[in-house]
């Protein structure tokens, strides 16, 4: 019976929770990273922050992504 | 900031933490497949302009 000895919270030892904070940590940089590929990925693929007309590809890739990064500028 | 871990259990983070996640991830790809541009499956449905009612050349 997991008998709880007292004391609030999970009832882990400080080494416990310390071993698993520094695997949670690296699992979450190595999640993040991939994310940020992904989202390159994609971006190179479909940007997808249109400019104030949208996506239209009227005037072209070239000038929708530069009206884009005015966005973020 | 480990002493997280001895406040909340790590399973119970893991396994929230897991199907939030995976939740999110779910709703994120349909909301792309959804739409004209972003439907990596099919490419855009309606075309540019086609869809648009009231369009020459319809």
């Amino acid at each position: 019976m997991a008998d709880d000895k007292g004391g609030y919270g999970s009832g882990l030892t400080d080494a416990e929770a310390k071993e698993f904070h520094g695997i949670f940590i690296m699992s979450f940089l190595i999640f993040t990273g991939i994310a940020v590929v992904a989202h390159i990925l994609v971006w190179m693929w479909r940007p997808w922050l249109p400019s104030v007309n949208g996506y239209s590809m009227v005037e072209g890739a070239a000038t929708a992504v530069q009206s884009a990064l005015t966005l973020l500028a | 900031m480990w002493k997280l871990w001895q406040l909340f259990d790590p399973r119970q983070v893991l396994v929230a933490l897991f199907t939030f996640l995976f939740g999110l991830a779910l709703v994120i790809h349909f909301v792309l497949l959804s739409t004209d541009r972003f439907n990596w499956l099919e490419g855009p449905r309606g075309g540019k302009t086609a869809q648009r009612a009231g369009l020459p050349g319809q």
